[in-house]
Parts: C-alpha cells; structure tokens; sequence
C-alpha cells in the first residue's frame, strides 16, 4: 500500500477522516464481509449521484469482486438489484432514427450551447459534436424544467431566452412549477380517466400487471396523452401510422391479448378486470446474476475487453488519456481504479469553506412520490417540506426544531422550516427532494426545492448528475 | 353485553407514512386542520464526535392515534350540552345538533381527539368509521396502513392477543382516561413520563 501516485496508504485511519466514519467502525465491517460468508453487496441509485460519483459505484462493484460474492446464492454484484421481467406487452415505443445521443443531465447545456457539446468533453454520442443545440422541447408527466434538473435558477434562465430553445410544450395533468414555464401546456388526464395496463418493477422473483380501467370521463377538457398524440398524428397525415387503428382502450385489450396468447396462464380481461391485480412468478425460479460467468468465465465472458470483471478499466484508462475537462476542478477526473477522489463541493472541502461549511443532500420524501403530488394540500399537510439539520449545526446558528431558515448558496435561496434532528449526521443538511419551485419577489424559492441549491455541473465519465454533492450555509429566516 | 371496542397499534411495524392519516381525511372529508387520526415522531440520543468521525446513538419511532375511546372519557365528562357520549359499544361520539363548539373537550383530551370544525361550529371526531363496521369494513385508517400496524376489535380480544400497553412516550398516563388502546411497542419505545427524547413534529399533532 502506499504505491500509487499520490504515495498514500489507503488505511481505515485514512478514510475515517474523509467518510467521518470511525476507523475501527470500517474495520470490523471490513472483518464481517470478509468473515460471514455470502455478503449480499448492493447499491441504490444514491453513490453515483455525487461528484465523480461513477467512482463511488465503481467502488462498491469492486467490492463485491474483492470479497468473492460475485455469481453465489446469498451474495451480489455491487449493482441494484434485478428482477422478473414482467411479460406483459408494452406499447410499441417506434424507432428514433436520431441515433446522436447527450447525457440526461446534458440538456440545458444542449440548449444553451449545443454546437459546442463534443463527445470528448460532453459525451457526446453517435457523433464527434453536436450540429445544432436543442430549439423544440416536449417535456411529458415530468418536473425537469423548475424543480427536478440541477441549479433551477440557471435552468430558468436558459429556458427564458426564446432565442435558444423556441418552444416548449408540456403535457401534464397538474399545474407544475415546470408548466409555467411552457409556451403550450396539453392538459393530460389522470390514470382514473383511461386505460392502461401497469405492469411491476423491483419484485425479485414475482411480477405483477395492474389493471388500470377508466373509472371516469376525462375531466374539463383534458385529454389522455394517447389522445393527443393521435390528434397530432391527424394533422401530420399519419394518424392510421400512429394508431394501427385502435383507440387506447383498444390497443389495452390488444396488448392483453397478445400477453396471454404468449402466456395462456394470464386471466382473460375480464377476469382481471374484475380482480384488478395479476400476480405471478419466474419459472426459473430465483436468479443469481453471473451465475454462469463463475463457474465458467471462458464460456460466459462479460461485455469488457477483457471478458473479466475489469477493477483495473482499460477502456477508462484510454478515456482519461483522451477526454477532456474544460477548466477542470476537483472531483473532473477520470481514473482506471475507482479510487477516492476529493471533488468540488465534497465532504473534505466542506471543512475548509467558511462560507458554505454544510453538505446539503435530497432524500426521497414520503410525502411525494419525486414531485408527483407535490401540490396536494393532504400529503402537504402530512408531511411538511423542512430541511433535517442536526442539533449541533442548529444550536451553533440559534435554530430551534419548525424554526423558518434559509438555505443558501451562491446559486440560490430557499425558506422552508427546520426540522432539527438527531436523525442526521452533523455537518450534513437534506431538503427532500422533489419539492415544487415556488419564487417570492425576491426570488426565494419558499417551496424549498433542493435544486435550487445544487450544481449543473456533470459526472467525469457518464456526464450524469452529481446533484448530492452540493454545499450550502443555513441562518434564521428574518422577519 | 355488546362489546366494547378499541384499536389496536404495533409500532414496531410503523414508519410514520401517514397513509392512515390522509386516508381518515379522505373517508371524513377532513380539511387542512381537522385531522382525526394523528402521528407523533418521538425521537432523540447523541452523536459521539472523535476527531473528524462520529458515532451514532439515536433513536426514533411513530405512534398512530386517533380517538381511543377511553372507558373514562374526560370528553363527556367536560361537556356543558351532554353533546358527547359514549356508546353501548365504547364508541364515543358527538351529538352536533347538541354542541355549541366551546371546545373544552378539545382542551380537556389528552390525546387531542376531538377536532373543532370551524365550517359548522362543532366538535368533529372519529367514530371508528361506525359505518364501515356496520357494513363489515375495517375502519378507513386500519384498511390504509400499508405495513398493517392497525387493527381494531372488542378490547377484551385486543388485550388477551397484545397484552395491556397503552402508553409509551410520547402519550400521556392511561390512568387519566384509561384508553381502549393496545400498544406492541417499538423496541426503542420509552416509558411514559420518563422518555430522554422529544417529540420531533409537534406542529403535525
């Protein structure tokens, strides 16, 4: 240990100081993995969502490698968990012929500068650069352009200059905060006013199809979003293209049929109309994944270069040879080991900054589902948007638990009350996640989004979000 | 003898999701403010700094209340318009063509139970979905709870299954009212009027 480039021995005293985790703490985790035979290693979709987050969950993959759990019952790849794939047949997505392709997270940057997004910098897909930034957006049952996409007071002023992107259409059943922001809003119904068919994700063995029937008529003068397309495919010549004739209830009862002719032991449609939920199982039974890549790797190579589980990633290796960081601040790095890598606004440079010392993250609240029923007065009610701050970070600041604050940083402002709790590390503020955008004249946000905190600046390799990663200060709220 | 009736809470299933909450408010048509069913965060400990590393000991649990019912219900005993009364059943209900809103059951409750309306002028509370059970439903709140911590059924039967709990922190002394409640509860649950934590969402109850 100690031979790599920055000469440190990675020790459990070394990394207490950067988790805040004690070093006998990582030890004795260390000796149970290692000691307790099929250790089942997972992550959720929180580790890569920081700063040069693709290290973190790289990490974590290595770990299940390291303590040999990869491919045995009761052990795990480091990755989420899989499951069933449900049988049920979905609506046919068509073909996109625009094969260019930009990160999630890319696009206000493809609005504000798309000519200039390369693959090499950008990650870029399909093509060396983009031609042209994005000048028509559709934004679907989503709250990307005002509560959910990164730094909401910077996406806002991209979106404001109708010289870059020139129109915006939303299609919603409910007046988000993103809404507000369209040029045309198409008024979407609720599940209650169609037909659909939903089937289950994240039910290991098991899956399951929810018969979604129409309970009511459309409301006002929404329309179901099949609808809407349907109306446009008329007006573009190609409404028969689109429908293959079949109205949504149709195209529910086609997708059934075509199901249980594939699997005869799926209800008939009444019948699971009339028991409204059809569970089922895997006949394989449960899957370990990797199975057969270790018990026999040679026959069942993996998708690397190497056909083995790569710790070491040449094709990373190559990437940090190539790709390029404009003005790159800590955290902008590619490397071929997942090591540790300090970065911008991260847990080490929290303690050196005096003006934003507070780690601020955004967990998934109970009250909302993301921001879906954001505006709902009950679950408002029920559960309150509040920003957890532990006692100490509170009493240093003369903040007592329903205290209004403000959240803050250079990018923006929130106030919402405190919730002062044990319940979080100190040093670590979260404002759950999902929150609705809502500016006073001042442009303080008192919905309390987290994004209008966080960073819009992109992950090294995937060019993802690092919207965990964010640092911010929190005071009493004046008046 | 009709039997008498109570609810029945296992905490250690509870995550405070509220789903029994919003779902009595949707059955009663509750507004924003009246809310018969209620979750109390109880929470506390310490985090033990050494250096740039801390080490957690904290603790945190839900309790679900409604009204319970009580076998002495200080409600009925405040009430100036014998406006509240308690059933053969146990079932303690208000008589809005009776109650003139002066609240006093509302102060005198230690759990809170009766709400005041303030579109009518009366007292509201839960009547443990009376018409739900005459149509053998489970009450709104038991049929809501996703993790199945609710249940309701004769006391006798509550108390011979669960044991005789029916206050832990935060909820106040049973002997006040003595409540037709049975509590599992949460391994971290601390014994009424002697808990180290606090409750964590005062403004919710």
């Amino acid at each position: 240990m100690g031979e790599g480039p920055d000469g440190i021995e990675k020790t459990p005293k070394w990394a207490a100081s950067i988790t805040g985790v004690p070093a006998d703490v990582i030890t004795r985790v260390a000796r149970e993995i290692a000691l307790s035979g099929p250790a089942n290693i997972a992550q959720g979709w929180g580790p890569q969502r920081h700063a040069n987050g693709e290290n973190q969950a790289r990490a974590i993959y290595t770990l299940a490698a390291l303590t040999g759990n990869v491919g045995i019952p009761g052990g795990g790849t480091g990755g989420r968990e899989g499951y069933y794939w449900p049988v049920s047949d979905w609506f046919p997505e068509g073909d996109n012929p625009v094969k260019t392709q930009i990160s999630v997270f890319g696009w206000t940057d493809a609005i504000a500068r798309g000519p200039e997004m390369t693959a090499l910098r950008d990650g870029v897909r399909g093509k060396d650069k983009l031609d042209v930034g994005i000048k028509f957006m559709l934004a679907y049952a989503g709250n990307m352009l005002s509560s959910q996409h990164a730094d909401i007071n910077r996406t806002r002023e991209i979106l404001k200059d109708t010289k870059l992107c020139e129109f915006i259409v939303v299609v919603d059943n409910q007046m988000t905060a993103s809404a507000k922001m369209a040029d045309l809003i198409l008024p979407d119904t609720t599940t209650a006013e169609r037909w659909d068919m939903a089937p289950s994700e994240y039910t290991g063995e098991t899956a399951y199809v929810i018969m979604c029937e129409k309970a009511i008529e459309p409301l006002f003068n929404s329309k179901p979003s099949y609808e809407i397309c349907t109306g446009i495919a008329k007006k573009l010549g190609i409404e028969q293209k689109f429908t293959e004739g079949r109205t949504g209830e149709e195209w529910v009862r086609w997708l059934h049929e075509k199901t249980r002719q594939a699997n005869p032991h799926f209800p008939q449609f009444e019948q699971l109309r009339e028991q409204g939920v059809y569970r089922y199982h895997d006949p394989s039974g449960h899957q370990v994944p990797l199975k057969d890549f270790r018990e026999d790797p040679v026959a069942n190579p993996l998708e690397t270069p190497s056909g083995k589980i790569e710790i070491f990633s040449s094709e990373l290796w190559a990437m940090s040879k190539t790709w390029q960081f404009d003005n790159p601040g800590p955290g902008d790095r590619i490397t071929a080991l997942p090591e540790h890598v300090d970065t911008w606004e991260g847990a080490v440079e929290a303690r050196t900054n005096p003006k934003y010392p507070l780690q601020v993250i955004g967990h998934h609240f109970k009250g909302r589902t993301h921001s879906t029923y954001g505006n709902a007065a009950w679950p408002k009610e029920a559960h309150p948007q509040k920003v957890w701050i532990s006692e100490i970070d509170a009493q240093a600041r003369g903040i007592a638990n329903d205290d209004m604050v403000e959240v803050f940083n250079d990018r923006g402002r929130i106030r919402i009350p405190a919730k002062v709790t044990a319940r979080i590390l100190p040093g670590v503020m979260s404002v759950p996640q999902g929150a609705w955008f809502s500016p006073d004249e001042k442009g303080v946000d008192t919905g309390g989004a987290v994004n209008t905190l966080t960073k819009i600046h992109p992950t090294p390799i995937s060019k993802g979000n690092g919207q965990h990663t964010t640092l911010a200060q929190v005071e009493k709220a004046r008046s | 003898m009709t039997e008498q009736l109570g609810f029945y809470f296992d905490q250690t299933l509870c995550n405070g999701c509220k789903a029994c909450s919003v779902a009595c408010k949707d059955k009663n048509d509750l507004k924003v403010g009246v809310t018969w069913r209620r979750v109390a965060e109880y929470s506390g400990g310490t985090w033990q700094q050494d250096g740039d590393t801390y080490v957690p000991n904290v603790f945190t649990y839900y309790t679900s209340m409604a009204c319970n019912h009580c076998e002495d219900p200080i409600c009925v005993r405040v009430c100036p318009t014998t406006a509240t009364t308690r059933g053969a059943d146990g079932i303690v209900t208000v008589d809005a063509g009776k109650c003139v809103g002066c609240r006093y059951c509302e102060w005198a409750c230690p759990y809170s139970a009766p709400q005041f309306n303030s579109e009518t002028g009366h007292m509201s509370k839960c009547d443990m979905c009376a018409d739900y059970r005459a149509e053998g439903q489970d009450p709104a709140c038991v049929a809501a709870c996703p993790a199945r911590a609710l249940d309701w059924g004769p006391i006798k039967e509550l108390r011979a299954k669960h044991g005789d709990l029916a206050a832990v922190e935060p909820l106040p002394d049973p002997s006040i009212t003595r409540p037709h409640l049975v509590i599992t509860p949460h391994r971290d649950a601390q014994p009424t009027g002697t808990g180290t934590g606090a409750l964590a969402n005062p403004k919710e109850l």
